[in-house]
C-alpha cells in the first residue's frame, strides 16, 4: 500500500497543475474554516457605518460547537472540486501520456494502478478531514461561547461523513476520468451530469412529486449525506445528524463507481 | 534449455483484421530471439498480449511455465514501441517510479544512466530529450531490475550510428550474461549480428521460425571476376557449379555440394586464368526473409 501510495506521490510531486490545484484547495479551506468571523466583523463595522449597530451578524453562532462540524463540513465539501480536477488530471494524464500502458508492462497490475489513484483520493479526503478537524478546533476554542470536552466531541463525527462524501466523489470522478480519458471533455461531461442532468432530473422528481428520483442520482445523494445547516438560523427545521439510510446509499455509490472503474480498466487494451 | 516464454495458439482480432492469428512459439532460456516482420504483421501486438496490456482474443501464453502476473514482469525488462515516460519529470525522476513499481533500489538508477550514456542529463526533463535520448532513457528503465528477460520493439529507432552500435553491444553483452532478449526489429543487419533464433510473421501468422546460424547454410555460392573472354564456358567446363548467372563482367556460381571458392580458384589458376575478384558470399539474413515472405506470395498485401 505504501509503494502505491509512495509511486503516486512522485509522479504528482512535480506536476504543475496538480501543485496549483491544491494550494488553491488548501487556501480555501483555510479561509473558509478560518475567515467567518473576521467576515462577520467586518460586515457588523459596515452595518455601523450605516448607523445600524442594532443589526450584529456576530452573533450567528458558526463556530458554536458542537454545530460547528456540521457548518464545517457543509460547507468545506464545496471546494471538492479543486481535488477532482486534479485527479482528473492525474488519471488522464496517464492514458494522453499513455504511461498506465508502462506501468502495467513495468510491473504494476491494472487493479494495482486504480488502487494507487484511489489511495491517493483516499489520502486526500482524509488530509482535509484532519485538516478541518485542527482548524475546527482552532476557531471553535477562540470564538465558541460555551466549551467543555462532550460539546466540543460530540457532533465530531461528521467529519468523518465529510470524507466519506469527498472520497466517494472522488471515486464517481475517477470513473468519469477513466471513461472519458480526456482532460477537458471529462470536466465538460462531470458538469453536465451534474448541473444539467441531475438537477433536471431532482426537480423533475419533485415537481411530479416522485421522490425516490433524487436516490438514483449519485451525486445528489453524495452530496446530500451532510444537510445545509443554516436554514436553521432562520428557525427552520434542519436534520442535525447523519441518516443511515442516507450513509448507506453514499457507500453503496463508492463502491459501485469503483466496480465500474474496474470493470473498464480490466477491460480495455491500453 | 527449459522454456522462457511458450505463446499457443494465440489471437488478437480487431475487429475484421487478424492482427495475431492463432500464433505458437516458444523461447528458450539464454537466446535471443528476433521478431521479424512487415508493418502491421503483429510484433507489437504480441508483444503487447505476453505484456499483459493488450487483451487477446483466444489462446495462452505462459512465463516460465506460469500464466504471467504483475510479478514476472517485474522481473522483465520491456520497451513496446516509443520511451513512455512522464514528460514534466526528469530522467532520475522517472526511473525513481520504475524503480518502485520494479521494488528495486533506487541506486540501480545511477548504473543504468552510466551504461547507455545518459548521465550528464539525469537531471532534465524528459520532455527536453532528443528522440534517441528518449530510447536510451528507455533501455536504461529496461535494464534496472537486472532482468531475466528483455523485450526490445525496435530499440534502435531513432538512433544514430554510433548509438546503434553502442546498443547492439550492449545487447551482445546482455545475452553473453546468459540472459535471454526477445527483439522486434527491421534491422536484418542488427537482427542476424545479435541474434540466435528469429521468426517471420506476416499478417499475424508464423510464417518462419528458425535458427540463425542456419539462414547461411544451402548451396554455396560464389562469386567471380576475371579479364578473359570465355570465362563462362571455362566455369561451365569444371563441372563445379549448378548454375552460372552473369551480371556484366561478374559471374554468381551456385556450387555443387563439396566445391567452394578454393577449388574454383585452383582450377581457374590451373586453366592460366588469374581472378581479380573472387568472393565466397554468404546468404543474408535480409536475403532470407525477402525469400520467405515471397514465398508466402509476396510481401505486404
Ligand atoms: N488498437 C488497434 N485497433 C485496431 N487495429 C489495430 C490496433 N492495434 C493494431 N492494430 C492492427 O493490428 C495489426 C498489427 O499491428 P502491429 O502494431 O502489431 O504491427 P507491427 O508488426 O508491430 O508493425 P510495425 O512493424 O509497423 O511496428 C495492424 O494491421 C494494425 O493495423
Ligand atoms: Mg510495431
Amino acid at each position: 500500500m505504501m509503494r502505491l501510495l509512495k509511486i503516486e506521490l512522485h509522479k504528482v510531486r512535480n506536476n504543475r497543475s496538480f501543485k496549483v490545484l491544491s494550494i488553491l484547495y488548501i487556501i480555501a479551506l483555510f479561509l473558509m474554516s478560518m475567515g467567518v468571523m473576521p467576515f462577520l466583523q467586518w460586515l457588523k463595522n459596515k452595518f455601523a457605518d450605516f448607523n445600524a449597530e442594532q443589526i450584529d451578524p456576530t452573533i450567528l453562532p458558526f463556530y458554536e460547537f458542537p454545530d460547528i462540524w456540521q457548518n464545517l463540513t457543509s460547507v468545506a465539501i464545496y471546494f471538492k472540486i479543486l481535488l477532482a480536477l486534479g485527479l482528473i488530471y492525474s488519471i488522464t494524464n496517464e492514458y494522453t501520456y499513455k504511461t498506465i500502458r508502462q506501468n502495467v508492462i513495468d510491473g504494476l497490475s491494472k487493479q494495482e494502478f486504480i488502487w494507487s489513484k484511489i489511495l491517493m483520493a483516499g489520502f486526500l479526503s482524509a488530509a482535509s478531514a484532519i485538516a478541518l478537524l485542527v482548524m475546527g478546533l482552532i476557531t471553535g476554542l477562540i470564538y465558541s461561547t460555551e466549551i467543555s470536552f462532550a460539546l466540543v466531541f460530540e457532533d465530531m463525527y461528521f467529519l468523518l461523513a465529510f470524507f466519506l462524501q469527498l472520497f466517494a466523489f472522488l471515486l464517481f470522478t475517477q470513473f468519469i476520468a477513466t471513461l472519458i480519458r480526456k482532460p477537458i471533455m471529462t470536466m465538460g461531461l462531470m458538469f453536465l451530469w451534474v448541473v444539467l442532468i441531475e438537477n433536471g432530473l431532482f426537480i423533475w422528481g419533485q415537481v411530479k412529486g416522485e421522490q425516490w428520483v433524487e436516490y438514483l442520482l449519485p451525486v445528489k445523494s453524495i452530496n446530500s449525506l451532510i444537510h445545509v445547516p443554516f436554514p436553521k438560523y432562520a428557525l427552520m427545521e434542519i436534520q442535525d445528524y447523519i441518516a443511515w439510510p442516507e450513509l448507506a446509499l453514499v457507500i453503496f455509490y463508492g463502491g459501485l463507481f469503483y466496480w465500474a472503474t474496474t470493470r473498464l480498466v480490466v477491460k480495455r487494451d491500453l | 534449455m527449459d522454456t522462457v516464454l511458450s505463446i499457443k495458439n494465440l489471437s488478437k482480432h480487431y475487429g475484421r483484421i487478424k492482427a495475431v492469428d492463432n500464433l505458437s512459439l516458444e523461447v528458450k532460456r539464454g537466446s535471443v530471439y528476433g521478431i521479424l516482420g512487415p508493418n502491421g504483421s503483429g510484433k507489437t501486438t504480441t508483444l503487447g498480449v505476453i505484456l499483459s496490456v493488450i487483451n487477446q482474443t483466444s489462446g495462452d501464453f505462459e512465463w516460465f511455465g506460469k500464466p504471467g502476473t504483475q510479478n514476472t514482469r517485474k522481473k522483465i525488462g520491456a520497451i513496446l514501441e516509443h520511451p513512455i515516460f512522464y514528460p514534466y519529470l526528469t530522467a532520475v525522476q522517472n526511473l525513481k517510479i520504475v524503480c518502485d513499481i520494479k521494488e528495486v533500489p533506487y541506486s540501480r538508477i545511477e548504473e543504468v544512466l552510466d551504461q547507455v550514456g545518459l548521465v550528464l542529463r539525469k537531471d532534465h526533463k524528459f520532455r527536453t530529450f532528443s528522440l534517441g535520448m528518449k530510447q536510451r532513457l528507455s533501455i536504461a528503465s529496461a535494464l534496472l531490475c537486472d532482468p531475466d528477460v528483455m523485450i526490445l520493439d525496435e530499440p534502435t529507432n531513432g538512433l544514430d550510428p554510433q548509438g546503434i552500435a553502442e546498443i547492439r553491444d550492449l545487447i551482445i553483452n546482455i545475452a553473453n550474461s546468459g540472459k535471454t532478449i526477445i527483439i522486434a526489429s527491421h534491422l536484418l543487419d542488427e537482427v542476424q549480428r545479435v541474434c540466435t533464433h528469429f521468426c517471420v510473421l506476416q499478417q499475424g501468422k508464423l510464417i518462419h521460425d528458425g535458427l540463425v546460424e542456419d539462414v547461411g547454410k544451402g548451396a554455396t555460392i560464389v562469386e567471380v571476376k576475371a579479364d578473359v573472354e570465355h570465362l563462362e564456358e571455362v566455369l561451365e567446363a569444371s563441372k563445379m557449379t549448378s548454375g552460372i548467372k552473369r551480371e556484366l563482367d561478374k559471374y554468381t556460381l551456385t556450387m555443387v555440394e563439396g566445391f567452394g571458392a578454393v577449388d574454383v580458384n585452383e582450377y581457374l589458376f590451373k586453366q592460366g586464368i588469374t581472378a581479380k575478384h573472387l568472393i565466397l558470399k554468404v546468404k543474408t539474413l535480409e536475403k532470407q526473409f525477402l525469400e520467405i515472405l515471397a514465398e508466402q506470395g509476396g510481401g505486404q498485401q
